[in-house]
């Protein structure tokens, strides 16, 4: 059975409850106020500070770990005369340094005899061997030091510095101080640790906000020449553009149409032009006036060519290649009336540009042929990897060349397969049949009669064709009429004559 | 045994005497820094050079021990007998770092290193 307690055994417990209670306040205090701020700097002088004005150490100071360079650096001090921050200490030396190392508490009661006795022994050591020992170690903190307790602040078993307190007087810390200082370690080491993580999150912060910017700047640079490359590929392209057909242009840089080599069979109506007497005329004309004409007349061509949906694959000299159907096409029969109603435009167009021609003194008229034919061709990219060339081939368009050779001048001379599509549109006279080379059979072939699309509103214009009879009259052009009116006269007596 | 009026005196303040006999009965006396406070029935020595004591206690582990309160001046006289030697574990630890605090701030790091914490029952403590 238990002895009741004794008074003065009583008292002595109330008196160690009550101090255990206010130690346990002040800590409380202690840790609320270091735990207001995430200044590192700030929560090491407030428990410095603090430790002194509750508790009575009057040395004190806070050291954080620099794993790297294997020491301790002074964050903060208090008592000290000299404040001795930015000091630091090796890891493995002093107090403070072994402390660190072993990650265990330490306290000395009698650091300055301890330090006599040892340095008695080093007098003693073989003056041969002292050769190897190194002078006293200047450390921070009181030169004549006696008693000091130091903590390591641990955080989840890891270093995050040493807390030392220290006195000139001989053992004046006992187990209660060591425990007391402990805890204040512990707090510190966590208020610490928080304001090391915010700090870290901060610097990230930053350094994403850093990296942010750059990517916009880079973003903004990036767009500025792509910008600027933009610019230079559409005035590179406008460039290009002159050297296609407008059709074909937009296809490529539609994406509509790749640029590879690629072909396809498809039947299109195709086109052929030349200037009879062009030749003979380069021999007679200067260059620059040759140049002039050529351009002229290829620019109204073209722009007619245009107009009408055609794909002009090549100027060769004074010779067109049109042809209609590719890339786009509406439909064969409407392809084909587009092509013969822009040959017909194209005739009107050289007749005003004849008479231009001859007012700058060109006495020999440039007269032109057509030759249209409608047939299945390959079209498409041809050429090498390295060169290509957006062109038709096959024998449709030989058979369109030859018809085009045959062909009177200012004459459209037309393929019976294009006749077929187009002569509910257009009125045609039959003339003769051509053979052509790869073409086994003669190619009956049909000649437009000027000016005879029913849209023309021209009424001095009369024109007809039956088989075995062909009538064209253009009253406009009759310089003599009495002669038209005996020829017409004659005709119908031979038939009334049957 | 050993009581918390002790303690004092063994916080190395005063130096304290150990004397050990040879295997014939001579008697070595030699100043020691510390006797080290381990439990209420033991102390420790540091073991840090082979010298006399230790050949001493290797041959008859009989030792008498005078340690000094810096406070009040006061000597106890302890009568020791050798125990075991620990040379890891938290005693040697704490006796380790002490002096190689010591020896790192006296440039003797790498001389001064503990070799053993001797353990001594205590087998009578007088004034």
């Amino acid at each position: 059975m238990d002895k009741p307690l004794q008074k003065d055994e009583f008292e002595n417990l109330k008196k160690v409850l009550d101090r255990k209670t206010k130690e346990f306040e002040i800590i409380k205090q202690i840790s609320s106020q270091i735990n207001k701020t995430l200044d590192v700097n700030l929560i090491a002088s407030a428990m410095l500070n603090a430790m002194d004005e509750f508790f009575g150490f009057k040395y004190s100071m806070i050291l954080l770990i620099d794993e790297k360079m294997q020491k301790l650096n002074v964050l903060a001090t208090h008592g000290y005369e000299i404040k001795g921050i930015g000091a630091s200490v090796k890891l493995g030396v002093g107090v403070i340094g072994i402390v660190a190392k072993k990650k265990k508490m330490m306290r000395m009661a009698n650091l300055g005899m301890q330090r006599s006795y040892m340095n008695a022994i080093k007098n003693q050591i073989n003056p041969k061997e002292k050769k190897i020992l190194s002078d006293e170690v200047e450390l921070p903190g009181l030169k004549n030091v006696e008693s000091q307790v130091a903590i390591p602040m641990l955080f989840n078993d890891e270093l995050i510095g040493v807390l030392s307190v220290e006195s000139e007087k001989v053992n004046i810390f006992n187990n209660s101080d060591e425990l007391l200082i402990g805890i204040l370690a512990n707090q510190t080491a966590n208020a610490l640790q928080n304001a090391k993580l915010y700090q870290l999150e901060q610097k990230r912060k930053i350094e994403l906000n850093k990296a942010y910017s750059e990517l916009e700047m880079l973003n903004t640079t990036l767009e500025k020449k792509v910008d600027e490359r933009t610019k230079e590929l559409v005035v590179l392209s406008k460039k290009l553009a002159k050297y296609f057909s407008p059709q074909v242009y937009q296809s490529i840089f539609s994406g509509k149409l790749d640029v590879k080599i690629q072909t396809q069979r498809k039947p299109l109506t195709v086109f052929f032009s030349d200037l009879e007497g062009f030749t003979e005329l380069t021999e007679r004309l200067e260059p620059e006036v040759l140049t002039e004409i050529l351009t002229q007349y290829l620019t109204e061509m073209s722009k007619i060519a245009i107009k009408w949906g055609g794909t002009i694959d090549k100027f060769i000299g004074d010779a067109l290649l049109v042809f209609f159907g590719d890339p786009n096409s509406n439909g064969n029969k409407e392809d084909a009336v587009a092509c013969v109603s822009m040959a017909i435009e194209m005739l009107e167009r050289l007749k005003f540009l004849r008479k231009f021609w001859r007012d700058k003194g060109i006495s020999k008229p440039l007269n032109a042929r057509i030759g249209i034919h409608t047939g299945v061709c390959t079209v498409g990219n041809f050429g090498s990897e390295d060169r290509l060339d957006y062109t038709i081939i096959g024998n449709g368009v030989n058979l369109a060349s030859r018809i085009e050779t045959n062909a009177e001048p200012n004459k459209i001379l037309l393929s019976e397969d294009t006749y077929l599509l187009i002569k509910n549109n257009i009125s045609c006279l039959k003339k003769q049949k051509i053979s052509v080379k790869g073409i086994s059979y003669p190619v009956q072939t049909y000649e437009v009669l000027r000016f005879a699309n029913k849209k023309s509103k021209n009424n001095s214009i009369f024109e007809k064709s039956i088989p075995g009879l062909s009538m064209s009259l253009d009253k406009s052009a009759i310089e003599d009429n009495e002669t038209a009116i005996s020829l017409i006269n004659d005709a119908l007596k031979s038939l009334q004559s049957d | 045994m050993i009581k918390d009026e002790h303690l004092p005196a063994m916080q190395g303040m005063f130096p304290s005497w150990i004397t050990s006999c040879s295997k014939d009965g001579e008697p070595n006396t030699t100043v020691i820094s510390q006797i080290w406070y381990v439990d209420k029935n033991h102390v420790a020595l540091s073991f840090q050079f082979f010298n006399k004591t230790k050949k001493n206690i290797s041959l008859n582990p009989y030792a008498y021990a005078t340690i000094t309160d810096p406070s009040n001046m006061k000597q106890y006289n302890l009568e020791l007998q050798f125990d075991h030697s620990e040379t890891e574990g938290e005693l040697f630890d704490e006796m380790d770092m002490k002096l190689q605090a010591i020896a790192s701030m006296t440039g003797m790091t790498g001389i001064f290193e503990l070799q053993a914490a001797d353990v001594y029952k205590v087998l009578s403590i007088s004034n």
